[in-house]
């Protein structure tokens, strides 16, 4: 175990069924794998149904959950259209945002397309991953999150998993 | 959930409560699924497997069934807990209030979980206020760590005073995540033994009155407990003007903000873990110390309405704190600052809107709505709680008030048609099979008894799916995936006096329409009454995952979107200016075929 002191506020969009609670666990694993204390929000329930979900995280010295407005180092937005409803949650000047999206702006990658490419659309949400973790501001380094990702995969989704984070940070 | 070391490991605040009842002994762990508790059970579930224990977990049928099989366990002298969401205490608040004072043996506690927002409910109920009804003592953690914690000090408290405790965690601490360092499981090996006291467990109403009376006892005795007052955490030499109070996850967004801003010398900083029964000494204290009071809590002014002197104090009563609504750090932050006489800086808004909630694509649900919609548009449609009360989407759902209601409102609303001889309107009832088994049954009989007419149709998917797809009394397998028994929803049809039963795969688009035709007639037959459907395919959460067939939309699309407003099946998108279907996301139900007015949709060979 690398350990590594972190303090960052993420926040994970997207809509119920896309992964973004898979996604939420791992950096959560990540973070207590490097060392860090994490605590962090969950949408379950009706939302669950293909509605807006959005999952918070805060690694570091945190008593609560949620993030407020203006506070989030990074966003990872699984669906373009819901970044719009988290946006004001991104720090003003040094937040990051991580995007799927077809279309071409900063830091967008087309995670659904590459997906499809691997025969699956439900590993989106860690090409997404793979490709924020190319990035400087992005807290966590590739091979910690492929160990982590391993370790907590099943085994039946273990080598698409692990292709789709690979792919991601292949870009 | 996996493990850091040994003793710490990251938990969902449910999993971490349901490790809590787990190491602490209670042997009877009861719950009906609802969010945002559910994950509690399956929690214990699984603890039970992966370490062997000799322990009881079920699902019950609903929470007042839940409730007194638990507490049972606890008349016997042994631990045991029960868990729901807090409309569920609703359903539960006889034996509840019952119970506080017969009071128990073993160590008995009550999870309530609240949903401020409301996320996930009906209401936003404060189940602390329900707790202050019972006359019962009650917890409120502000971190998944102090949740799991706090079933400990619960457990002991109970079983100390002989009175069932409850702990209030809400959504954000239900499904929060944090790395909790934890214990080791108890197994403390209680012979259960049922001691007869007629005049505690059968107790009359003149006894009663004496075991009130204990009762009273017991709260004034747990309300001078000092270790459970609201406790100072910014202890400093010098005593500021300022106090604030605050419980729950309301209290870590607060401690987070003060940090943050390095406020914590502004203010005196109390945390409170059980917000009722509060002391009126040390509130009286607080009062005197401070000229300015804020409390802060969810979701209603419990502590609040505790305290004996309002005149300096800034919260829900007076408005300070909005009265409705999730308290997120977003609406506290202003309010503290405008407390510590702060400026609060300019705060984007967050876009409101979002995309809303809809049944899955090829759920059979929305293909029994749209056969409702077809055959009898002019109908009325009580509904009922579940992932059905999506039906609203498609404007085949006209209310939704709560569990079971649906059936009792067809039988209402056929009364009040009949009585007031306006035009009687056929009425649509739709529940589904956990929630008819929850408390549709005793309806059903309360409308055949009184002669109501009507049609209902039980959606039944053979899972409680909203929840996450528990099992029910109808599947017959239990909570830690052991075998039950199944009731016979037949049987049960029979035993109501339902004449007319037919069982209808929702798929079967035309089959189903004339199914509802026909049970119209019935309700209108002079020799007729309730004519029931079921409306039986499994839900495609545990159903196999094949496509039956291959839709796709033709050439012949003209764009008008009837079938992407009506239907609102996920998997119909439009590109360029047409319908088309995101194959990747279609599971092949081929109902949409039948939606299209110029049949574009096409089942391809
Ligand atoms: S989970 Fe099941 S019942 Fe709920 S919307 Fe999806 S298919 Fe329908
Ligand atoms: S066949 Fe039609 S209704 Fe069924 S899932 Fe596919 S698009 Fe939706």
């Amino acid at each position: 175990m690398t350990k590594k002191k972190i303090d960052s506020q993420i926040v994970i969009c997207g809509r119920g069924g896309q992964g973004v609670l898979f996604l939420t666990r791992l950096i959560d694993e990540v973070a207590v794998h490097q060392g860090n204390n994490v605590i962090s929000s969950e949408t379950h329930g009706m939302a669950m149904r293909g509605g807006s979900v959005a999952s918070y995280i805060r690694i570091g010295d945190y008593a609560s959950p949620l993030i407020r407005t203006g506070q989030a180092d990074i966003i990872l937005a699984l669906t373009d259209s819901e970044l719009q409803f988290n946006n004001h949650l991104l720090k003003k000047d040094t937040g990051t945002v991580f995007v799927n999206s077809p279309n071409k702006k900063n830091n967008a990658v087309n995670a659904t397309r590459i997906s499809k490419d691997l025969g699956s659309v439900v590993v989106a949400n860690l090409v997404l991953l793979g490709y924020a973790c190319k990035d400087d501001t992005f807290p966590f380094d590739f091979s910690t999150v492929k160990t982590v990702l391993k370790k907590i995969s099943p085994p039946r989704f273990l080598d698409s998993n692990i292709e789709a984070l690979t792919a991601g940070y292949q870009i | 959930m996996t493990t850091k070391s040994t003793h710490e490991k990251i938990l969902m605040g449910n999993e971490a409560i349901g490790l809590g009842l787990v190491e602490n002994g209670c042997t009877v762990i009861t719950s009906y699924p609802g969010t945002p508790a559910s994950e509690i059970i399956s929690s214990v579930a699984r603890f039970k497997n992966e370490h062997d224990l000799k322990l009881h977990v079920e699902w019950s049928v609903n929470e007042k069934s839940a409730y007194e099989v638990a507490l049972s366990n606890s008349y016997m002298g042994c631990r045991s807990a029960v868990a729901m969401k807090q409309v569920g205490l609703n359903v539960a608040s006889d034996p509840l209030m019952s119970s506080a004072y017969t009071g128990i043996i073993g160590g008995f506690v009550l999870v309530s979980a609240d949903d401020p927002g409301p996320h996930s409910s009906q209401t936003e109920q404060d189940s602390r206020l329900m707790a202050m009804l019972a006359k019962i003592p009650v917890f409120d953690p502000s971190s998944p760590q102090e949740a799991y914690q706090m079933v400990k000090t619960a457990v002991t408290l109970s079983e100390k005073n002989g009175i069932p405790v409850m702990i209030r965690p809400t959504t954000r601490i239900c499904h929060a995540r944090q790395n909790v360092k934890t214990g080791t499981i108890q197994k403390l090996k209680r012979k259960a033994t049922f001691s007869k006291d007629p005049q505690r467990w059968a107790a009359t109403p003149k006894y009663r009155f004496k075991l009130h009376g204990e009762l009273n006892k017991k709260l004034a005795q747990i309300s001078a407990t000092k270790n459970l007052q609201p406790e100072r955490v910014n202890k400093r030499k010098k005593a500021p003007k300022h106090c604030i109070l605050s419980s729950g996850v309301a209290y870590s967004y607060v401690y987070d903000m003060m940090k943050d801003a390095e406020l914590l010398d502004q203010a005196a900083l109390y945390k409170v873990p059980m917000p009722f029964p509060l002391s009126q000494d040390f509130l009286q204290d607080l009062c005197n110390s401070y000229e300015h009071i804020l409390v802060i809590e969810e979701t209603y002014p419990v502590i609040e309405m505790q305290l004996p002197d309002r005149t300096n104090v800034q919260g829900k009563i007076n408005g300070f704190i909005p009265p409705e609504g999730e308290l997120t750090p977003d609406v506290i932050y202003p309010a503290l600052n405008t407390f510590l006489e702060r400026k609060t800086g300019k705060i984007p808004k967050a876009k409101p809107g979002g995309q809303r909630p809809s049944l899955c694509a090829g759920c059979p649900h929305r293909a029994s709505y749209y056969c409702i919609k077809k055959a009898l548009p002019k109908a009325v449609y009580p509904g009922d709680i579940g992932c059905y009360t999506l039906g609203v989407n498609l404007g085949a759902v006209d209310t939704c008030l709560c569990m079971g209601a649906s059936i009792n409102q067809a039988a209402g609303f056929y009364h009040s048609f009949k009585t007031s001889g306006s035009e009687a309107k056929t009425v649509v009832a739709t529940i589904g099979d956990s929630t008819f088994i929850h408390s549709g049954i005793t309806a059903l009989i309360n409308a055949k008894y009184n002669d109501a007419r009507f049609i209902l149709m039980i959606l039944d998917n053979s899972t409680t799916a909203m929840t996450g797809n528990q099992p029910t009394a109808l599947t017959g397998v239990m909570a830690d995936g052991s075998p039950g028994n199944s009731v016979d929803l037949h049987g049960i049809l029979k035993g109501c006096g339902m004449q007319f039963v037919k069982t209808v795969d929702p798929f079967d688009i035309e089959k189903m329409i004339a199914t509802l035709k026909e049970a119209e007639k019935f309700t209108r037959a002079s020799d007729g009454g309730i004519a029931v459907i079921i409306a039986k395919r499994p839900c495609l959460m545990i159903s196999e995952k094949k496509k039956v067939y291959s839709v796709s939309v033709s050439e012949a699309c003209t764009g008008c979107n009837y079938c992407i407003t009506n239907f609102e099946c996920p998997a119909l998108i439009t590109v360029k200016d047409r319908a088309a279907i995101d194959q990747l996301s279609c599971s092949g139900c081929g109902v949409c075929v039948h939606v299209c007015p110029i049949k574009a949709i096409e089942i391809e060979r």
